[in-house]
């Protein structure tokens, strides 16, 4: 293995759930600490910058527009806007999405362990709202007739957050039932949720209110490793 | 480079775990090949021998649901009479976790009957997300599922095709059926011999329970008994 890794048994590497006292495999006991792990990025493994490359979502949803700043997503009022890329499907790793809003309701982020069953997705998402400097984890079922949302962390209204018009970049780390989400570098929210335990990558634009537009100006995918 | 057999993300050369899902793989031949845990059931978290004792929440008494599933009290235990596609669901929500094992025994007294446990049933809102292993009662045959349920629309995903159950007894005979949950594996069980196993990763947490089913024509169950245990570590 050339990265560091999380949760992975010490004797025989496979994947151990937090704090489960002992390995699936090979029944080595396993210690952990109080406080989840702090993840941080390893090996960089996916990558879009927009421009120059197609925004991923471009192909089959409409409201999504290349330019020479961005993708420019346009949302309807108090709706929501998603795309997840095919190419990467992970249990542990890191996506992070950078982008403008252009619009006081509106907000973007990412998508991590996006599943679909049939039209629908299940999803942890991300979003940085920066007219209010916010940002909040959630978990989504959404698609066809379902809309469902459990806010997993709250808003968390914070400096950290770049106001209207400046660019942000929010990320999910994420291994294993921890999740932390970061804006432009600051560990915001840590979490443990069990919800969902593997899937696609991807972004989100929201709006809260009113319709406007997000310029997404990229997408990155890195595995993680643990402090 | 060889992929992994559940998610085709390559595996790295050296090692035996797939960076993308999670599995846990032998090589040899050339070839990645699952390998799944033992999974043994620990101490009970709750039993329900259904002639004495309810999970909780349930009413006791005969009563007719909105649906027109009838459940009356008998002697050996809960008896159904579902309409024609129509179902009858029980679960413990309280017993709300990851890894688990829940276990059944009921009498089919129709071939139209499917009885299913179910596991990791997560609440979202009016919606619902599952594990369902089914068992046909008319052809005998075991299915996985991964389930999306909303008062509007549920969508299953078949995780493994129809496959012969062995052990399981036909119709107006009792079986003993168990789904262990642990980490991303599932295991099917009749009568404590292993029917099915399967890697998903997915769903990660939620209650366990049951929904029995009349597929097509009428059908009547007789439901005698659940238990739910931890997963021995």
């Amino acid at each position: 293995m050339s990265e560091a890794r999380v949760l992975e048994c010490v004797r025989c590497g496979a994947a151990v759930a937090f704090r489960a006292p002992a390995c699936l495999y090979c029944r080595a006991a396993q210690t952990w600490s109080d406080a989840p792990p702090i993840l941080h990025r390893t090996a960089r493994i996916f990558g879009h910058r927009y421009p120059p490359d197609p925004p991923l979502g471009a192909t089959v949803l409409k409201d999504v527009v290349a330019t020479p700043e961005g993708a420019r997503v346009s949302v309807g009022s108090k709706r929501s806007k998603l795309a997840v890329s095919t190419a990467v499907q992970r249990r542990n790793g890191c996506v992070a999405v950078t982008g403008v809003a252009l619009d006081a309701d509106m907000g973007f982020g990412a998508l991590v362990r996006a599943y679909a069953e049939g039209s629908i997705f299940g999803a942890y998402s991300a979003v940085v709202v920066p007219a209010y400097r916010a940002v909040a984890l959630s978990r989504l079922l959404e698609g066809g007739e379902v809309s469902e949302l459990i806010e997993l962390s709250g808003w968390e209204s914070t400096t950290a957050v770049r106001p209207l018009g400046e660019p942000n970049t929010v990320e999910i780390r994420y291994a294993d039932s921890v999740l932390q989400v970061l804006v432009n570098d600051v560990r915001i929210i840590t979490f443990v949720d069990a919800g969902i335990g593997y899937g696609k990558i991807g972004w989100r634009a929201v709006s809260l209110g009113d319709p406007g537009s997000v310029l997404l100006r990229g997408i990155e995918v890195f595995d993680v490793g643990a402090r | 480079m060889l992929a992994c057999p559940a998610c085709a993300t390559p595996i790295e050369q050296g090692s035996h775990v797939c960076s993308g899902c999670g599995l846990f793989v032998r090589i040899e031949g050339g070839r990645a090949t699952p390998v799944y845990p033992d999974v043994r059931p620990g101490a009970v978290l709750a039993s329900h021998d259904l002639v004495r004792t309810r999970p909780p929440g349930m009413n006791r008494g005969t009563r007719t649901l909105e649906n027109g599933v009838r459940v009356s009290e008998v002697a050996e235990g809960l008896a159904l009479e579902l309409p024609g596609g129509q179902a009858f669901r029980s679960g413990i929500s309280l017993v709300r976790r990851r890894d688990v094992c829940v276990r059944a025994n009921f009498v089919a007294s129709d071939p139209s009957v499917r009885f299913s446990l179910v596991a990791r049933c997560e609440l979202m809102g009016k919606a619902t997300t599952h594990y369902s292993l089914i068992f046909d009662m008319g052809k005998l045959l075991v299915r996985l599922e991964r389930v999306i349920a909303s008062p509007k629309i549920t969508i299953a995903t078949p995780l493994t095709e129809w496959r012969p159950a062995a052990g399981l007894l036909p119709v107006g005979q009792p079986n003993d059926v168990e789904l262990r949950a642990f980490g991303a594996t599932l295991e099917g069980l009749v009568s404590g011999r292993r029917v099915l196993v399967f890697h998903d990763p997915v769903l990660g947490v939620g209650y366990p329970g049951i929904r029995v089913e009349a597929i097509g024509a009428a059908g009547r169950c007789l439901w005698r008994g659940l238990e739910i245990r931890e997963v021995a570590s």
